[in-house]
């Protein structure tokens, strides 16, 4: 404020007349605002009243305060217009908390992260796993994987590409067999995703048939060896839906089939002979 | 110049008033008393500021409030002297709300306006000066620089705390307070003093 003083002290001319030096006027104002105001504090905190209605007063606010302690109102939470602390200890608190947030942010990303980490990873082995099992199918019968349709060729290169892709092409394929394959019940960039990866609208069935397939592993399995592409992809479709409770099944219940597809797949991957049984 | 004066003297309370609202908030109803002796004089004053002859019963209010939440303060006294003119404030415009009554009216600077001469001394202006002509001086003033000045000098908060019971910005509170207070010291003729008497003044700082 003394800067602030200065400042009106050299922009009033007439002050500056009579004291030469912008310092000295300063003092003087200083002098006088404060005098003023000692004047004005003097007359203006102790009005009339008395000591005796200042009492009065002052008995009903110590009674409110015994009620308010008595009833436990005193243990209120402190709210953020009742923080009357110095600036910097309120500084203090609050970049504490500023950084007590970072820090359980940071840990929670990094949670997501970490989970991030474990799903791709999970996704790999399924991946690195699958090779073998194809290959022992194969060998077992080697003409099975010949005869596994026209989609098999499409999905044997997206196999590197899987982990990635193939939860959202199984979605889609849902999507499309729910919206029985007319064209506005699905949203127009999934559809078109849909039609690009079976390369062409008329593949999109037997497309979707294999995917389902092969995104759960009974089917993967059961495609080495029986010799009819057809079966195959027929059995995995019932599987799919006796996985789910009811035939009719909502988005939810698909959903919760295909963790329980990858989750299979995990297991199958292990004991392979599983996914031969019925 | 904003430090001086009257917020320097109410800092001399301040170390007292933080331990008295300490200990009641530890329970002890007595350090209350204390507290309430010790804040209520600005209080009152800068109530009586605001809405004049009910000043008495809004501080009623106030200290109701100030009592029922203690418990939520977080301050030392300084912190307490702002918090109590907070709630205080709210009071009191919750009353003038409900009267629907200008805190202010323009009969008042009529009165006012009866200036000693421009030459008069501090020592007699303070002789002169009654109470009530101060409340008329600082109730003609524009409302924001009446608060400002009153939580200033009367209240003896610091510039920040002052802008935070305002809710405005330090600047705008300062810059208010000056104006207000120069307008003060033109009224009261005190600005006249800063030719012959600064030598007084400076001395009685």
């Amino acid at each position: 404020m003394g800067e602030r003083q200065d400042d009106r002290g050299a922009a009033d001319g007439r002050r500056r007349c009579v004291h030469p030096g912008a310092t000295a006027s300063g003092t003087a104002g200083t002098a006088d605002r404060a005098g003023l105001e000692e004047l004005l504090a003097l007359v203006l905190r102790d009005p009339g009243g008395g000591p005796v209605d200042g009492s009065e007063g002052e008995k009903r606010a110590v009674a409110a305060f015994r009620a308010a302690r008595d009833t436990g109102a005193h243990r209120a939470r402190t709210r953020r217009r009742d923080d009357w602390r110095q600036q910097r200890q309120r500084r203090a608190a609050r970049s504490l908390r500023a950084t007590l947030t970072v820090a359980v942010a940071s840990l929670a990303l990094g949670g997501v992260a970490v989970a991030a980490i474990g799903t791709v990873g999970s996704s790999d082995d399924v991946s690195a796993a699958r090779p073998t099992v194809r290959a022992s199918a194969s060998a077992a019968a080697p003409g099975g994987h010949a005869t596994a349709g026209p989609a098999d060729p499409a999905s044997a290169p997206a196999l590197p590409a899987r982990p990635a892709t193939a939860k959202d092409t199984a979605a889609r394929c849902r999507a499309y067999e729910k919206a029985g394959g007319k064209g506005r019940a699905m949203e127009a960039t999934a559809r078109q995703r849909l039609i690009a990866a079976a390369g062409g609208e008329d593949q999109v069935g037997a497309y979707c048939a294999h995917v389902t397939a092969t995104a759960s592993p009974p089917g993967r399995t059961a495609r080495g060896t029986t010799p009819a592409p057809g079966t195959a992809r027929a059995k995995a479709r019932s599987e799919g839906t006796d996985g789910s409770p009811g035939a009719a099944a909502s988005n939810g219940t698909q959903g919760k089939g295909q963790d329980g597809g990858q989750g299979n797949g995990q297991s199958d991957a292990a004991k392979p002979g599983g996914g031969k049984g019925p | 110049m904003g430090q001086g004066g009257e917020p320097r003297r109410a800092q001399a309370y301040d170390g007292e008033l933080g331990a008295a609202v300490a200990r009641a908030q530890g329970g002890d109803e007595a350090a209350f008393a204390v507290a309430y002796r010790i804040v209520q004089p600005g209080l009152l004053g800068y109530l009586r500021g605001i809405v004049g002859d009910d000043a008495e019963d809004v501080a009623s209010d106030a200290w109701l409030e100030i009592a029922r939440d203690l418990g939520r303060f977080q301050g030392d006294g300084a912190g307490f002297r702002g918090w109590t003119a907070t709630i205080a404030r709210h009071r009191a415009l919750d009353h003038l709300r409900r009267l629907r009554v200008r805190p202010r009216s323009a009969a008042l600077e009529q009165d006012v306006l009866d200036l000693p001469g421009p030459r008069s001394t501090h020592d007699e202006v303070l002789e002169n000066l009654s109470t009530e002509r101060a409340l008329a001086l600082v109730r003609g003033l524009p409302r924001d620089q009446a608060e400002a000045v009153l939580l200033r000098v009367v209240v003896g908060l610091d510039g920040p705390s002052a802008a935070r019971v305002l809710g405005k910005r330090p600047g705008a509170v300062r810059t208010a307070a000056h104006r207000g207070l120069k307008r003060l010291a033109r009224q009261l003729g005190v600005e006249g003093v800063t030719d012959d008497g600064s030598r007084t003044l400076g001395e009685s700082t």
